[in-house]
């Protein structure tokens, strides 16, 4: 082929060492240029939202934090907060103080592993064992609050479940305190070492029209100075209560998506102090213990939204009136961020794929929600009125 | 950094411990308020099987016991998540919990916590 463009399709996952995420990007390259990327996702898909319709309103809670690792207090609090919209509760302060502090651990942790992960891809592992040894003092926190250093099931609908004692607040803050020392370090590397500057400067950019118009959420969004973030736009817990700042960047790049991140782990270490600090006193929970929670539901609907680290996340619950939920709705920020921000790995070269995939914070099982199996490989049109009339909603309340 | 504090930082590493831990895992010590393995004193259970309704993992069954009148839960430990809601539900409170670390085995015996075993111990 002496005349023309010569493309080549290049298959990136579902087993990659670049993506540590059972995620297939099959990649149309002209020389080392990107022409065109598609997206194959399903790899992962668990059927959490069928479950879901099957178990009872209580056991959902467990079961949703399972959705994802990384944010599952995060899943628990915004499915506990859309089953309290639909039981019409009032969350006592010190509980909902409590949920932020948790929330803000894992915001914590979560930035500091793909700061460490983001590391790794780009082949400098030692800031990535040491970024990593330092969230292990973030997981025996959490371990502190919760009991658990992963699975926190620390939500439940109308509180928490376990109270904070005053001791364990020295021990959080004299570990907040070494974080936040070390952190100063990481930013220092992250903004001045010139392999890091050369392999995420300038690459993967999204302007501020291109991130609205695509819908990016969370920290993406936030590098294009995009001010999307659900804590102050519709606050939720204690989060109108507490002051913070949102960090935006203007440059829109790979290297710009990883300083929004740094920035917010220190406005969270803030966050935690002042919640440490104004704890209220009082009850965990509305009743007198977690035996009392309400045993009926009444028929309708309810929505949690909360900020995810990576981005907004909703839950919509419809319920018929039994004990288990008619419909669970998920949506998480990975399903955005991922299918609408490969626009930015367009025109970019092979070697920055990886780099600039991972500073979306992929959460890979968090996004299967569907898998759509085409068996006889017909394509149908469904108009959108035909699309309503199976809605569930419209099922439901007809 | 600097050469010589690369020096320094590499001399003072040796003499160091190593952060990470190895195998077996029972260095690290939970915290006093972990959610490890919980066991039902049977003596109090009243049978109301209200922790296999709650379970989320369905790790928790009732079982017949021979000449006894109630059914008791019987816990899967390969199916449990340790999230501790059968110990919430409980209304005689009869789950004994601890902080001891959940161990992973092959053997179907050890990750099985059965009324049987309670009440033979009990007897023999």
């Amino acid at each position: 082929m002496s005349e023309g463009k010569y493309i080549v399709e290049i298959p990136v996952g579902p087993q990659h060492p670049a993506l540590h995420e059972p995620i297939s990007l099959r990649i149309k390259v002209d020389g080392e240029q990107v022409i065109d990327v598609n997206v194959v996702a399903g790899y992962n898909h668990r059927g959490v939202e069928w479950l879901a319709e099957r178990r009872t309103f209580y056991q959902n809670i467990f079961l949703v934090s399972r959705v994802c690792g990384i944010c599952n207090a995060v899943h628990g609090a915004a499915y506990v907060q859309a089953v309290e919209d639909l039981l019409g509760i009032e969350v006592p302060p010190r509980a909902r103080y409590l949920r932020t502090l948790v929330m803000e651990l894992e915001r914590i942790h979560s930035h500091m592993l793909i700061l460490a992960v983001l590391a790794e891809v780009l082949g400098f592992e030692t800031l990535f064992m040491l970024m990593m040894r330092d969230r292990e003092r973030i997981m025996y926190l959490k371990e502190l609050v919760t009991g658990n250093r992963v699975h926190a099931d620390y939500m439940f609908v109308g509180g928490v479940r376990r109270d904070l004692s005053t001791e364990k607040k020295d021990t959080i803050l004299k570990h907040l305190a070494y974080i936040e020392e070390r952190m100063k370090y990481y930013e220092k590397v992250w903004s001045e070492d010139p392999i890091i500057l050369k392999r995420t400067q300038g690459i993967g950019i999204a302007t501020k029209s291109q991130a609205l118009a695509h819908s990016l959420v969370g920290p993406v969004a936030r590098g294009s100075n995009v001010k999307n973030d659900v804590r102050f736009t519709d606050p939720y817990d204690a989060y109108d209560e507490i002051p913070f700042n949102i960090i935006t960047r203007d440059e829109g790049d790979t290297w710009a998506r990883m300083m929004v991140r740094i920035d917010e782990i220190y406005e969270s270490i803030n966050m935690i102090k002042y919640i440490l600090e104004h704890l209220p006193t009082g009850p965990i929970i509305p009743w007198k213990n977690i035996k009392a929670a309400p045993r009926r539901f009444p028929k309708g609907e309810g929505i949690g939204r909360v900020e995810a680290p990576r981005g907004e996340l909703l839950y919509h619950i419809v319920s018929d009136g039994g004990v288990k939920p008619y419909r669970v709705k998920i949506r998480t920020p990975s399903i955005l961020n991922i299918h609408n921000g490969v626009f930015m790995l367009l025109n970019q070269y092979i070697a920055d794929i990886p780099a600039i995939f991972t500073s979306f914070d992929p959460c890979i099982s968090c996004a299967e929600r569907v898998t759509v199996i085409d068996k006889e490989g017909k394509k149908k049109n469904i108009p959108w009125r035909k699309l309503a009339d199976v809605s569930y909603v419209r099922k439901l309340f007809r | 950094m600097s050469l010589p504090k690369i020096m320094g930082e590499a001399l003072r590493n040796l003499f160091k411990k190593p952060s990470t831990i190895m195998e077996p895992p029972d260095k690290i010590k939970p915290t006093e308020d972990y959610r490890g393995m919980h066991r039902v004193n049977y003596d109090k259970c009243i049978g109301c099987s209200l922790c296999a309704i709650e379970c989320p993992a369905m790790a928790i069954t009732m079982v017949p016991i021979p000449d006894k009148k109630k059914r008791y839960p019987k816990i899967d430990y390969g199916k449990c998540v340790f999230c501790y809601r059968c110990v919430e539900v409980c209304p005689v409170n009869a789950y004994i919990v601890s902080n001891e670390k959940p161990k992973s085995n092959t053997k179907r015996q050890i990750i099985l916590h059965t009324p049987e075993e309670w009440f033979s111990r009990k007897e023999g």
